[in-house]
């Protein structure tokens, strides 16, 4: 069973261009989010992905170090992800947690038995778990908090999650089209 | 994807990798941190790991970073 839905990237004007010219480049990196993959802002806890998108791309232009911003002109780039149910891990349900918490007591089991106790992260494990093959691994999806720009100034910083996102890790073979569908000044 | 699906490829993939195995492509392929435990003076923390292999002679002290940096003789 094939499943298909759109996400939506917040990105700077100049790499919306390259995206839309020669598809994403992987984000890599993000271990406490859903590991090495391009990240989309899809219904769930919130439906205005479009907005979270608008609002991602306005707070990462803001360099904190050289106190200005990297990119004036952003866009929103509506992108249309398929995926095959066996290659895909839905956090936002009871048995796609099932899995992580499976694989992390395994993990934990195999570990401590040479008296080791490591520090575990969404997307290590996930990361793990696809480049070894340990089961099909291309779509995952999972509420989390994200910090905007917003929450960064008034740090507001809260447990409960706030919206959903999705990674895809492969895009020339989950990502069927590309189209920017809004675009924006920070101001 | 539902658990039973998957399964029986988790077990498999722990039932036949060693834990040292393991343990070292946490560390050196996916940039796990260990959790450190000085239980002398109740403090817990997590620590990057920069792991040498066996053939290493000596513990390499200009790697003993104040981050925390951990070398493991193996």
């Amino acid at each position: 069973m094939l499943f298909s839905f759109n996400g939506h990237h917040g990105t700077s004007s100049e790499s919306a261009k390259k995206i839309i010219a020669s598809n994403y480049e992987l984000s890599i990196g993000n271990d406490e989010w859903l590991g090495n993959g391009v990240y989309f802002f899809v219904p769930g806890i919130s439906t205005k992905t479009i907005e979270l998108a608008e609002n991602w791309a306005i707070a990462q232009s803001w360099d904190n170090e050289n106190k200005q911003n990297k990119y004036i002109q952003y866009c929103v780039i509506q992108s249309e992800i398929e995926v095959d149910e066996s290659e895909f891990l839905d956090l936002t349900k009871e048995e796609g947690v099932e899995i992580l918490s499976y694989l992390v007591d395994r993990y934990k089991d195999k570990i401590k038995t040479i008296g080791r106790s490591m520090k575990f992260q969404d997307g290590l494990l996930l990361n793990l778990a696809r480049e070894e093959g340990i089961f099909p691994l291309e779509v995952v999806k999972g509420n989390f908090y994200i910090k905007f720009a917003k929450e960064r100034i008034e740090k507001i910083n809260l447990r409960t999650s706030n919206c959903t996102i999705c990674t895809v890790y492969n895009p020339s073979k989950n990502i069927l089209s590309n189209s920017i569908i809004k675009t924006g000044q920070v101001k | 994807m539902k658990l039973q699906d998957v399964k029986e490829r988790i077990d498999n993939f722990f039932d036949n990798i060693t834990a040292e195995k393991l343990y070292e492509i946490s560390v050196l392929k996916y940039n796990f941190s260990e959790i450190i435990i000085d239980i002398e003076n109740n403090h817990f923390e997590t620590s990057k790991v920069s792991y040498y292999p066996s053939a290493t002679p000596v513990f390499d002290n200009d790697k003993d970073e104040v981050s925390g940096t951990l070398a493991l003789a193996s």
